[in-house]
């Protein structure tokens, strides 16, 4: 169930990143320099949080299928810190295009689908990434006293795993092409 | 979901973590398309079939996801990038 949630999820933003290459061929004024707009340092910071994070939750699946239920405890709570973390770094992130002048319908490098396509592709990614920590959070709260645990890790590791893999491509396709 | 992980030790995760973490790295410095788009493929990968377990899950399942994001992105590709480069 959690695959079939999951491909349908990729679809959607398949489609955004889809949309967001068609406009920027569409454009017939230069796309913005990436390095000049975003600290690319700073996003590499949070690829790689998110990078960590995506390990320490498959140490938790892997620890509960062991039965070391304290220490997949351990690794969830780490992950949802590691979440929270890359949270506020994606809000500085924002705070810094809107103070530039991005709004969703304008900005000041006169390409309105730059920041448009910014703003809803990490908009959703954000989005989907502070589900995951409120997910993880009561995981590691109330779930890991049930009998299926070890399954209930397991499912909750493949939604985080995912919103990683969205970030590949996110970081690959806006930041870096 | 797999009955079976397959992955026993914490220390193949965090291999998995290094080389996500030089993939990462070569890409932002390279800033090569070639690179870029293999960097991404290639981390896509570790992730699915690592980290999500796919590579033990059962094949109807792995080919069945494999199959719907290949002609998902070849279906965007073909819309798109013409359409795109034309107008």
């Amino acid at each position: 169930m959690m695959w079939l949630f999951l491909v349908t999820d990729a679809l959607l933003f398949a489609g955004f990143l889809g949309g967001y290459a068609f406009c920027r061929l569409a454009s017939d004024k230069p796309w913005p320099d990436r390095t000049q707009v975003f600290d690319l340092t700073f996003i590499t910071l949070m690829t790689f949080a998110l990078i960590t994070s995506s390990t320490t939750m498959a140490s938790a699946v892997l620890a509960a299928r062991n039965g070391r239920l304290q220490a997949a405890r351990g690794f969830l709570l780490v992950t949802a810190l590691i979440g929270l973390g890359f949270l506020g770094m994606q809000a500085v992130e924002w705070s810094h295009f809107i103070h530039a002048g991005a709004r969703m319908d304008s900005n000041p490098w006169g390409v309105p689908g730059f920041s448009s396509y910014f703003f809803l592709i990490t908009g959703f990614h954000g989005t989907h990434v502070l589900i995951g920590v409120v997910v993880l959070l009561l995981t590691t709260l109330r779930s890991l006293q049930r009998s299926n645990a070890d399954e209930l890790v397991e499912v909750v590791g493949l939604y985080w795993h995912f919103v990683d893999l969205v970030w590949v491509f996110v970081f690959g396709c806006y930041y870096l092409v | 979901m797999s009955s079976q992980s397959g992955v026993s030790s914490y220390r193949t995760y965090w291999i998995g973590w290094l080389v996500l973490l030089i993939l990462t790295v070569g890409m932002v410095f390279s800033g090569a398309k070639p690179v870029l788009v293999g960097g991404m493929l290639a981390k896509a990968s570790i992730i699915t079939l690592l980290y999500m377990h796919l590579m033990h899950e059962r094949r109807r399942l792995v080919w069945t996801i494999l199959l719907g994001i290949f002609l998902t992105s070849a279906v965007l590709v073909v819309l798109s990038v013409p359409d795109g480069m034309a107008m």
